[in-house]
Parts: C-alpha cells; sequence; structure tokens
C-alpha cells in the first residue's frame, strides 16, 4: 500500500511523467525503430497492432524523421479514427525516442515529414484487426500507400497463419 | 532494494521520457544577425511563383508576410521547416490568415522550377490562397536571403546547408520577429503577426 502510494507520488511529482504514464501502469509499452536516412527510410516494423492504452515507443536510430498522423491538421487526409488526436511528433535524431499512447481502438496511419514521397509511412491497428476501413487517399503519394497496403496484407497473413483452423 | 532498484529504474524512465519533446539544437548554419529596420521591399529582383505568376516583393507591402527558405529536394530538415510555418499559420483564425500571405523561398534556383514548385505545393496540399512557393534568379535569392540573415551554401551532392529560419515581416516589409531553429514554439509570432494586423505598425 505504501508502495503503491509512493509511485504514485513519483508521477505525480516529477515533471514530464504524469502526462505519459499516469494510469497507464498495467499497459503495454511496444517498439517501432525508425530508420534509414533516404531512400530506405522506414518504421520496423511497418504495421503493429495494440490495445487501446498502450504507448508505443518509437526509437530512432538513424536518419532525421517525423512520427506524423494524417490529419487534416497536418495538411492530409484523415486516416485515424475521427475522435483521435492527431500527433506530430516533429524533428526527431538518431537516439532520440519519441512516445505515442493510444487511447482508443481504430487504424492510425501516419507517415515521415520527410520521406514520405519515398514511402516512409506505417500503421497501429488499434483493438480488431478485421475492421480496417477504406480510408481516403487524397493526394497521398503512391509510394506510401503502398507501404501501408503491402505491409498491411504481410501482417494479416502472417497473423491469420498463427491461428489454426481459420478459413 | 527492491525499492531502491525500483526508483533507479524509474528515473531511468524519466530520463527516457525527457526526450519526447525535447530536440537539440540542430547543427545547421545559423542565422546571421540583421538590421531590421531596414526593408525588403527595396529588393526590386522579380519573382515566379508556384503558380506562374510574375511577383515583386514590395507586392506583398500592407500585410504581414511569413518568410520561409528552403529548397524540394530537401529530405531531411525542410518539410519540417514548412510544416513549423504552417504551425505558425494554423494557429491564426481564419480572417487573421486571410490578411497573412506566406512566402516560401526556393534555394535551388537550378532545379525548383515554377513547375516543380507546383508540384511541391500541391503535395504538402499548400496550394492554397495566401502561400506562395518562389523562385528567381540566384543572386536575387542570396540578397533576400542576406537581408532576412539566412545563411546557405550548395553541396556537391545537390542538397543545401542552411538555417533554419521563419520570418515574420511587418506591413513594411521589415523584420518583425525571427523563429530560429525547428520545433520551436510559434505563440510569440502568431502574437506578432495579429499586432500587425490589429495595430498597423508595430
Amino acid at each position: 500500500m505504501i508502495f503503491s502510494a509512493f509511485i504514485a507520488l513519483f508521477f505525480c511529482l516529477v515533471p514530464g511523467t504524469g502526462g505519459v504514464w499516469a494510469g497507464t501502469l498495467q499497459t503495454d509499452t511496444v517498439t517501432v525503430s525508425v530508420k534509414g536516412s533516404g531512400a530506405d527510410a522506414r518504421f520496423e516494423p511497418a504495421v503493429i497492432q495494440v490495445q487501446p492504452g498502450d504507448i508505443i515507443k518509437f526509437s530512432v536510430r538513424e536518419g532525421l524523421h517525423t512520427v506524423t498522423a494524417y490529419h487534416p491538421n497536418n495538411r492530409r487526409p484523415l486516416r485515424i479514427p475521427e475522435n483521435a488526436e492527431p500527433f506530430d511528433s516533429g524533428l526527431l535524431k538518431p537516439g532520440d525516442s519519441w512516445y505515442l499512447e493510444i487511447k482508443s481502438e481504430g487504424v492510425y496511419d501516419y507517415f515521415c515529414l520527410p520521406h514520405e514521397r519515398m514511402g516512409h509511412a506505417g500503421r497501429i491497428v488499434s483493438g480488431s484487426a478485421e475492421s480496417i476501413p477504406d480510408y481516403e487517399t487524397g493526394p497521398i503519394p503512391e509510394a506510401a500507400l503502398h507501404k501501408i497496403n503491402s505491409e498491411t496484407k504481410i501482417f494479416l497473413t502472417n497473423k491469420y497463419q498463427l491461428i489454426p483452423n481459420r478459413k | 532494494m527492491k525499492i531502491l532498484s525500483f526508483i533507479l529504474l524509474m528515473m531511468a524512465c524519466v530520463t527516457g521520457l525527457s526526450a519526447q519533446h525535447h530536440h537539440e539544437k540542430d547543427s545547421a548554419p545559423g542565422a546571421r544577425e540583421i538590421n531590421s529596420q531596414h526593408s525588403l521591399y527595396h529588393l526590386d529582383a522579380g519573382w515566379a511563383d508556384h503558380r506562374g505568376d510574375s511577383l515583386a516583393l514590395s507586392d506583398f507591402r500592407g500585410e504581414p508576410v511569413i518568410a520561409v527558405m528552403f529548397y524540394g529536394n530537401c529530405t531531411q530538415v525542410c518539410p519540417i521547416l514548412i510544416q513549423d510555418a504552417w504551425r505558425l499559420y494554423s494557429m491564426l483564425d481564419d480572417s487573421e490568415r486571410a490578411s497573412v500571405n506566406v512566402l516560401a523561398i526556393t534555394f535551388d534556383t537550378e532545379n525548383d522550377t515554377p513547375e516543380r514548385l507546383r508540384a511541391y505545393a500541391e503535395r504538402e496540399q499548400l496550394d492554397i490562397p495566401g502561400w506562395h512557393f518562389m523562385t528567381s534568379r540566384p543572386a536575387s535569392v542570396r540578397n533576400l536571403a542576406m537581408m532576412l540573415g539566412v545563411q546557405y551554401s550548395g553541396k556537391s551532392d545537390g542538397h543545401f546547408a542552411h538555417s533554419n529560419l521563419i520570418t515574420v515581416l511587418d506591413k513594411q516589409g521589415r523584420v518583425a520577429i525571427r523563429v530560429e531553429g525547428l520545433n520551436q514554439p510559434m505563440d510569440e509570432a502568431a502574437g506578432t503577426i495579429r499586432s500587425i494586423i490589429n495595430n498597423g505598425e508595430l
């Protein structure tokens, strides 16, 4: 009891911790590596599945990148759930980590501002993987769309191969 | 002992988390000092924008201007610089936006033709009223950069090293405020634009 109170006090008193971690001790943290510096820029894995409340850690290994939601606030078509907050990490450098909390179910598509046209994009599936919406494509670069769609196909194939007797 | 270990683990987490909104100052060439009393509208060069229109800087006299220098082939910081200019523009309400022009001026006079700038503007979904992606002769771009305090130099690989700077000009084309670096807060610059709009001269 005293130990729990200490933990709560810790997160209340240390600046910068409450906003991300408050109430999330029961959640998982999933890591996405951000690699490459040009045409080979990529998120690994490009498609992940999480549960609402999970935190995703974007860990930059090389290059200069962003993690930016497909959302009108970022001058892109809406490709995250309508009730979700748009996000944009700003510039991330090698060694930086950036944390994103996914609060609700749905599919979140995102991209890297400097490398979108080279296909540097990714997808987060929060909750069910069987309800991927038919999002608007708008003027999104073909390489980015191809990356999201092809990686989703691979993700779904691998996922269902792990489930015996599924048709 | 377990509690002590846990405390140390938590401290490590905090150190990692502090990177969430903190970025080291980039190693780009810094912006030079400028004389903010000099009007850019004294530069009489001709410019072309992404719509194929011919322009003079003095065409923007009478309204605040957001100026940013970039180049279209940049695969590092320029898209973030453009995003920063967009963030500043987005902080303004509709009526304020209608009174502001955004000039995105390319360093790369060789490759960034008006046609390529148009493609860039469309790809970035910034082919919108008030936004002008502009090019001119190399000497004119250099003169403008000097007035803004932007340093840039071409590299052998076709890319450019350059300052990361967003500048707000007042109605007379004088520098009202500069925001140097990437991902910087834009509240003060937005406030400056509102002052220019509402109070005339600063």
